[in-house]
This record gives structure tokens, sequence and C-alpha cells, in this order.
């Protein structure tokens, strides 16, 4: 039986970030995901490193700790991050109106930016500016006219996916064993101590038991379901999230819009897309069937309209929610709850040996797992350093090379060597090296994101993506305008080739991209998306006969 | 100015192109008005009528489909529907003889079996010539070696999933094996398009050389037949011959998925046969007139049409026929005719199982909206044909192209009776252009 000193069950940010901080402190480590990496809240979320300015007042350690994060998840994945600036336009209620009480409250909003402006060197942000109508227009001429103005501050967007896989790479090169499609079972007990895990391959079915010093808990929405495999009673306030992405960056900016209740919803510019959220609600079903609402969407996208009307010209490509595992308290509205985390130690539950971490932000998931693992490290005597800040992601050694040169060097176009040049930073040459060999490989997979075949192999060989539904999430396969029309079937037919697959694993692989795909659709279908919704059915059911098994069906 | 015309056909899809066409066989003098090539130009070079999970003949296949598929147009002719596909198979074979069309001859056939670019059996009633030869009944009734062409990028990673999916389908006779000719050896070539391997087979000597590197390669792989994923955009029936001179052995041809190169070369043949036969075809927008009419916009000009009667064969979501409003209200969007899905005039924004099937495989009868029509096939003052009718979908009833054929061809000729009643009054005294 394998033994390790820290088992880390959840392959979310959180539990990649452990797994890393911990196989660097020299824990031998394993990670173990039931689907894969941000295949949850990880990546249901906004993909902002933001520096939580919403928390200022009630919570400002929790915007400290994110801000100071935030600058050190700069330093450590400079390639993932980019800067998006962001607008907070003060509307009137009677356009070019302003009362005295508009101009104070543009005055208080400032107040509030200013003070937000003392954590902004932390993550080399601006400080906040103030613009008069004009210029907030001559910025985003879409806004609604008449307004008293707008402020401004400085956040940065990221692709969370790669973050978290980047994070998992990191955890394996430091001699951690990662497994994402792997479900724990069973925590095994030794009396009291939790000591091990019984594990499934969700792919291949085949079980394994493990034994490790210190089991940690980072499933997020699920946190609570694997505590009880322990017998330990975990609470937290699940709050889900909707988002809607578009199809295309509809602003350069983002937007802060007052949704019909007073909330305030964003529009972000986000890679290709615009990306609207998010909604904030109790949640009490199953964190494994979620579905977006008529209502959800038409919310955000009021939101926005109210602000930005331009919204509406948009497409809406999908619809898509995450589960927040906020910390439980009874009482607040959801938008009051804490963002702050919380590690718990369950040796006072009478199960030493487990730990759980809840709660939290994405910006300040590098400095949730140094706690996590110095919980851990305290428990086991080891006294290294952690050193997650100082030492770069996968990619983010260098600067990225320059596209047009990766282009020209490797022969691919230069919109996908962009891409590349993104995804991968330092490491861009390493995916493209492979197709020196395998020229097939220079080829576009996916030409709405930019996707070469390359990146495809890479992942699919480097980056434990196993499935097409991995590789969506590690190369944005299949999420962008066209929703996998063009690219699914041929990736689909190099992870057969890859992992020496039939073709019937092959084709369920593809219904399952489809209908991940689909699911997200399906809650907006109109205008133009019906017409791809049409043209997806004819590419892969009607011409490519999908539906069909593999039988002979003639007499 | 305004246009006279016995018949007017909006849309040039091949449900368009079939009106257009019979209604001019019919006597009719035609104007088709077509905005930009749809759906038909990205179909997979396979005409399916109809068919079933037993091989049925195509003319029971599709009397199934009548009976079982609420709302099918098929259920609207009747019994004149066998004989309509009867006359809708010969129809094609005539004006399409470019594409050197081959499969079922009558309703009573059964259909071909097509080898899909996902490795699956497709069934259709007509192909273009040399992807109906790959019918995959008649190769794995033969001791044979198919091979399977990879020839660069993207598609040379396809076709080995296309060679495994056919493996099970052709044994024991036959087995598929990849075959890998030198013919796109430069850095770029893998970087080539389906589309764009086609055009430069076009090019002077290109498929010439082609030929001498598949032979080579068919040779080596002792393949009996070659399957190669295009034989070049235009003239398919001789650029096939030449392939096969030069290889010494059956040329078979791919099933294309958007975009695709056989439905491009289908929309152009259509165009041939149009003009062909005197159809008067003009690219623009159709729209109704203040008086209820036709007009077309084209650029900044904006001239009516005076008709005797009006088909209509605007496509469905990809052709543009019917579209759905934000708000989830489904629109006809030439004569706003009532459309309908499943019996309701919206697709909820957030579809419910009864218009969206929660898998992607459907039944998605949400996808299926049109206008539906009268056993005439006329919905108020036009006769309608092939996808803006409703009622049918091709990702699962296996029935597509085949019925915009029957139902334009069943549409065209009405409408040229019903111009040739109302013809002596209303245009009498038009200006023509």
């Amino acid at each position: 039986m394998r033994s390790y000193d820290l088992l880390v069950i959840g392959g979310g940010v959180n539990g990649t970030g452990i797994a890393r901080d911990a196989a660097m402190r020299g824990l031998r480590t394993m990670l173990v995901e039931k689907k894969d990496f941000a295949a949850g809240s990880s990546g249901a979320n906004s993909g902002m490193i933001h520096g939580g300015i919403r928390y200022l007042i009630d919570d400002p350690q929790v915007t400290r700790l994110a801000c100071l994060d935030s600058g050190y998840i700069q330093r450590i994945a400079p390639h993932l991050l980019f800067r998006i600036p962001f607008l907070y336009p003060v509307l009137l209620e009677r356009p070019g109106e302003p009362t005295l009480k508009d101009r104070a409250f543009l005055y208080g909003a400032e107040c509030y930016f200013e003070a937000y402006d003392r954590y902004q060197p932390l993550k080399n942000g601006k400080a906040h500016t103030r613009l008069t109508d004009g210029e907030l227009h001559e910025l985003e001429p879409g806004i609604v006219p008449g307004t008293l103005g707008a402020v401004t501050m400085d956040e940065y967007g990221i692709d969370p996916f790669r973050l978290c896989t980047l994070n998992a790479r990191s955890a394996a090169s430091y001699g951690a064993a990662v497994r994402n499609h792997t479900q724990v079972m069973r925590l095994i007990r030794d009396g009291a101590a939790v000591v091990g895990a019984e594990l499934k391959d969700l792919r291949t079915g085949r079980a394994e038991e493990v034994r490790a010093r210190c089991v940690f808990n980072a499933g997020g929405p699920w946190a609570p379901k694997i505590a009880a495999l322990a017998g330990v009673e975990v609470n937290i306030r699940p709050g889900k999230g909707v988002h809607v992405t578009l199809d295309r960056r509809l602003s350069n900016y983002g937007i802060i819009c007052k949704a019909v209740d007073g909330r305030d919803v964003f529009v972000m510019p986000h890679e290709d897309s615009s990306i609207v959220g998010t909604t904030d609600d109790d949640f009490y079903g199953d964190p494994d069937d979620l579905s977006v609402t008529r209502d959800e969407v038409e919310y955000l996208l009021q939101a926005v309209e109210h602000t930005f009307p331009a919204v509406r010209k948009a497409r809406v490509l999908r619809a898509w929610a995450g589960i927040r595992p906020t910390l439980y308290a009874y009482g607040p509205l959801e938008d009051a709850l804490s963002r702050d985390h919380r590690i718990h130690d369950h040796e006072v539950d009478g199960a030493p040996g487990f730990f759980t971490i809840v709660g939290g932000k994405l910006a300040s998931f590098r400095a949730m797992a140094q706690e996590a693992v110095d919980a851990v490290a305290r428990k086991l005597g080891n006294s290294a350093a952690c050193t997650t800040h100082q030492v770069a992601l996968p990619g983010g050694e260098a600067p990225a090379p320059e596209a047009q040169e990766l282009s020209r060097k490797y022969a691919v176009p230069a919109f996908a060597a962009a891409r590349i040049s993104y995804r991968h930073g330092a490491e861009a040459e390493r995916v493209l090296r492979a197709a020196e060999d395998e020229p097939e490989l220079r080829a576009v997979a996916c030409s709405c994101e930019g996707v070469t075949f390359a990146e495809l192999a890479f992942s699919l060989r480097e980056e434990f993506a196993e499935s097409l539904a991995d590789l969506r999430r590690r190369c944005r396969l299949a999420m962008g305008v066209c929703q996998g029309s063009r690219c699914a079937g041929p990736a689909a037919a190099l992870v057969a080739d890859e992992r020496q697959l039939s073709s019937e694993a092959a084709l369920a692989d593809l219904t399952a991209l489809l209908d991940e795909r689909w699911k997200g659709n399906r809650a907006v279908l109109a205008g133009e998306g019906l017409a791809q919704a049409e043209l997806v059915q004819g590419t892969y059911y009607t011409t490519g006969g999908l539906r069909r098994g593999g039988g002979r069906p003639w007499r | 100015m305004a246009l006279t015309t016995d018949v007017v056909v909006v849309g040039g899809g091949l449900s368009g192109a079939c009106a257009a066409l019979s209604a001019r066989e019919a006597g009719a003098e035609v104007l088709l008005v077509a905005r930009a090539p749809g759906a038909t130009a990205m179909s997979s070079g396979a005409i399916d009528f109809a068919s079933g999970e037993d091989d049925a003949p195509i003319g029971e296949a599709a009397r199934r489909l009548a009976r079982t598929v609420p709302g099918h147009p098929y259920a609207l002719l009747g019994d004149g529907l066998v004989p309509a596909i009867d006359d809708a198979l010969a129809f094609l074979q005539r004006h399409l003889s470019a594409l050197g069309l081959s499969g079922a001859r009558t309703a009573a056939d059964r259909n071909l079996w097509l080898a899909t670019p996902l490795g699956r059996a497709k069934p259709a009633a007509l192909a273009q010539g040399g992807i109906a030869a790959g019918d995959l009944r008649n190769l794995a009734a033969r001791e044979a070696r198919l091979g399977v062409v990879a020839l660069a990028g993207a598609q040379a990673v396809e076709a080995r999933l296309l060679a495994h999916g056919l493996t099970p389908l052709l044994a024991p006779l036959c087995e598929a094996v990849v075959v890998a000719p030198d013919f796109y050896r430069q850095r770029g070539d893998a970087l080539r398009t389906l589309p764009e391997i086609a055009q430069d087979l076009d090019r002077p000597g290109r498929r010439a050389a082609l030929g001498a590197s598949l032979a080579r390669a068919a040779a080596q792989a002792h393949a009996t037949h070659l399957l190669v994923p295009t034989v070049g955009l235009e003239d398919a029936v001789a650029a096939r011959a030449e392939l096969e001179r030069a290889t010494g052995v059956p040329v078979l041809e791919m099933l294309g998925a958007p975009p695709s190169v056989p439905g491009l070369r289908l929309q152009r043949a259509l165009q041939a046969a149009l003009e062909k036969s005197g159809v008067r075809s003009v690219a623009a927008i159709a729209e109704r007139s203040a008086d209820g009419q036709v007009q077309i916009v084209r650029g900044v000009e904006c001239d009516p049409v005076r008709a005797g009667s009006v088909v209509l064969a605007s496509g469905r979501f990809l052709g543009g026929g019917i579209r759905c409003e934000a708000d989830g209200r489904l629109r006809e969007t030439v004569f706003d005719l009532p459309a309908r899905a499943a019996g309701r005039d919206a697709l909820a924004a957030l579809p419910n199982e009864t218009l969206f099937a929660e898998r992607a495989a459907g039944p998605h009868p949400g996808l299926a909206a049109g206008v539906g029509a009268d056993s005439d096939l006329r919905a108020g003052a036009a006769f309608v044909c092939g996808a803006v009718l409703g009622g049918f979908d091709p990702a699962r009833d296996e029935g597509g192209l085949g019925v915009c054929a029957v139902t334009g061809l069943v549409a065209g000729r009405r409408a040229a009776r019903a111009a040739g009643k109302a013809g002596a009054s209303a245009a009498s005294g038009a200006v023509r252009p």
C-alpha cells in the first residue's frame, strides 16, 4: 500500500494549491479529484483575481489578503493574468440632472475607492481616477448617456482552469502523486485517527487503498460530504452563482452595473468573450447537478442593460453556475456573508489527522494554501518554509515568447500562436516543439479559440487531460462562439489516438462533451444561438451519424 | 422597378431550387430570390429521405415518418407521398447529373449506407457519385482493403478515427486501414482545411500529382479501394475518374462536415441547373411589402415583385427563415406567418423538456420549428417547402434534404398551377424588367 504524508481531496484551486505547497515543502503528497481540476467552483467563477473591494468595510482583512496574494499570483503566473480596468458609472434618475444626493453618492463612492487605493500597490494596480460623463463615454460609448461620471478601479482577470492545472502540474514536478478522475470512496481509520483512504479510478473502476499521515478536505461545496466520510460535520452556506458568456468582447473595460435589487453585477471582457455575473442565492441542491433558470439569465442581462444597453445586441453563448462554499452564518443576506476562509483541524471533533478548508476567494488561494499546509506541517513536524509565492508556476518562469516569432518558427497561424503564448507562457515553445516531428499537430483544431492539435497533445501528454472535457478546461476547446461545431470531432479523433481508445469510447467522450456544451446552451437558446445549435446537430448527428450505434445497420 | 413573374421563390437551397425548377418545368416563369447560401451548402453530399432502424425501403420508412412524427411534412402529402418520392428521386438525378448522383431509383429501393466523418454509418437515398460509390453495404460484401486516406493536418487526424470506426462495420471480409500519401509535405500543408485542399486540387497539375502519390501509397498498403477526403470542388465526376486512372483502384469520396465541400458542390450544381432551366435568380433579401406582396432589397434598392404565386423556401434557423426573438417568440421572417414548435408559438428562454431534451442527442422539437402548411402546402398566401415548414428534424428523422426536395417539387408545381389561374389578370399590363 502506498503511503504519504498528506492526502489532499479536491482538485480546485485550494486542493491544487495545498498539494503544490506541501510537495514543495518536501511532504510526500497525493492529490485526488473525482472529476478534473477546476471542474467545480474554481472553474465557475468570474475568472478574476480581484482584490475584493466589496469587503473593505466589513472584512478588511479579506481585502488585504486578496490584494497581497494577487500580487504574488502575478509574480508566479504572470502570463495568465490580464489587466481589467473597471468603470463604476454613477447613473442618474433624471439623466443629465444630478441632485445633491447624486453628488453625495459620487463623492462617497470616490472616498470608498480611495480607501481601496491603499491596497492597489500590493497587486500592481493603479489608483482610482474620476471620470466626467464625457470621459466615460469616450472609453465606453455604449453606456447610457447623462451619467454623473464614473470612478475607475484596477483589477486582473485570469484563466482559472489553467491556474489549477498549473498548480497540479507543479505539485507533480515536486513529486506529488496527482490523480484526477479519482474518487475517495471511504476514509481509513486507525482508532479515531484518519490514516488513509480507499480510492476509485472512475475511468477504469480500479480501487486502491492509500495511507496518509494527514488527510486534507479541500472539497469546496463537496466539503460537507467528504467530512461526513470521517463522521465530522462541516457547515457551509452554499451560494449559487450564475454567469452568462457573451460571444464577443462587448466592452474594453469591466463595467459595474446595478441590478434591479440594487446588487452589483459586472460585465467584463474575458479572453475573446465577455462574462456577465453574478447572482448569489442560497443553494440547497446537489452541487453535482446545477442548472440555470430563465429568471437568473434575465436578471443578469437586465442588470447590464440598465447601464449598458448594447448587451442585448450580443449573442448569449451559454449560462453556467457554480457554488460558493461560503462560511456558515444564519441571518445575513447572501451578499453580506463573509468571504473569509477557515481551516478546521478535526482533532477537536474526534478525527485527528483530518483537516478541512472552507470559504475564501480565488484571489487568496495561495495564502490559504500556505495557512493550510502550515497547520499540517506543525502536526508532522515539518519546518520547511513556504516558497509558493517565490517560485513560478510552469510557464511563469520567464516572459512568454512573442506570438509572431512563434508563428514563424513553428509554422502555426499567428492567432493560435498568440493564444498558446498566453496560455503557456515560457512553455509555449515546448508545446509547439512536438509539431516538428508530427506535422499534423500544427493544424488548428478550434479556430474560435486558436487551439492547435499541438496544444491538445501537450495537455494529453503533460497535463493530466484524459477527455475532451478536460481539454476544454485546459485549452478552451469548444468554449468559443461555435461551441464545438468545428473542433469537437477532430479533437475526439486526437484523444482516441493518444489514448488508444476504441471508436465506441471516443464517440462516448464526444457525446459527453456535446452534452456538457448543450447544457449551457439550452438555457439561452434564441436568435443566432439556435442557428448554431442547428449546425452542431447537423454536424454530429445528421452528417456524423452519432446517434446510431456502432453495429451494422443494414440487412 | 417592379419585377413581374408567374412564381417567385424565396430561398435558394435545395427546396427553393426544386420548387423553382418544377414550376419552370410546369411552364411558369420563375424568379428565385436568395439572400445567401444556407444549410444546403453545408450539407454532407448525401440526400436523405427517410430510414428506419430496420433498413426498410425508403418509401416505407417515409410513410412511417408521416405516421409517427407529429407534424411531419410527409403527412401533408397523404397518398401522394410515395409517388412524390419517386418523382423527386428522378427529378434530382435529371437536374443534378453533373454531380453523378447515384443510389435509389425509386421509393421501393433501400438506402445507401455511407461512412460518416466520425466512423459511423449514415443512411441516404442518394449521394454524389464518389460518395455513393462508398456504400458500406456493398463494400462489406466483398474481400477488400479500404485505404482511408489521411492527407494533411486535421483531416489526417480524423482519418484515423474514421478508419477505426469502419473496421467493425466492414468485417470480416473487408478491412479499413489508414493510408498516408506523401503529397502534402511542406511545413504549412498541415494548416490546409478541406475546402482549401479541394481548391488546391482544382489547380492545374495538382490532381495528377496527388494521383501519382496515391498510387504509390495504395500499392504500399495493398489497398483495393481508396476513400479520399475530397477529389476537388469542381467537376467531381471527371476529377474522380482521373484519380481512378492514376491509382488503378476505385476512388471513393468521404461525406463532408461543415464547411462541406460536397455541400458547396451541391449548391453550385443547383445554381447551374437553375440557369440552364431559365429560372431567373437574384441575390437579394425578400420581404413583405406594405400591400402584402413581396419586395426585394438589394443594397439601397427596393423593388416590388408582382407574382402570380409565392413559394417560401427560406430555411429554418440556419437559413434565416425562422427566428426566435430574445423573448422566446417564434417568427417567420419574410411574411411574419405564425411559426410554431411542438404546438407552441414561443421557445421559452429556459427550454423545458418538451422543447429541448437534456441531452444533446435530443429529441428537440424546438429545433423543428416552422410554419406548417395545409395539404396543398399552403400557409397564408404562400406555398411553403423545405426546412421553413418545420415538423422534421434531420438529426433524428434521418430525412432532411429529401424532405426539402419532395416538398419543393410539390410546392413548385402547385405554385405554377395557381399562378396559371391567377396569371392572366394579375400580370397583365405590368412592366417586365
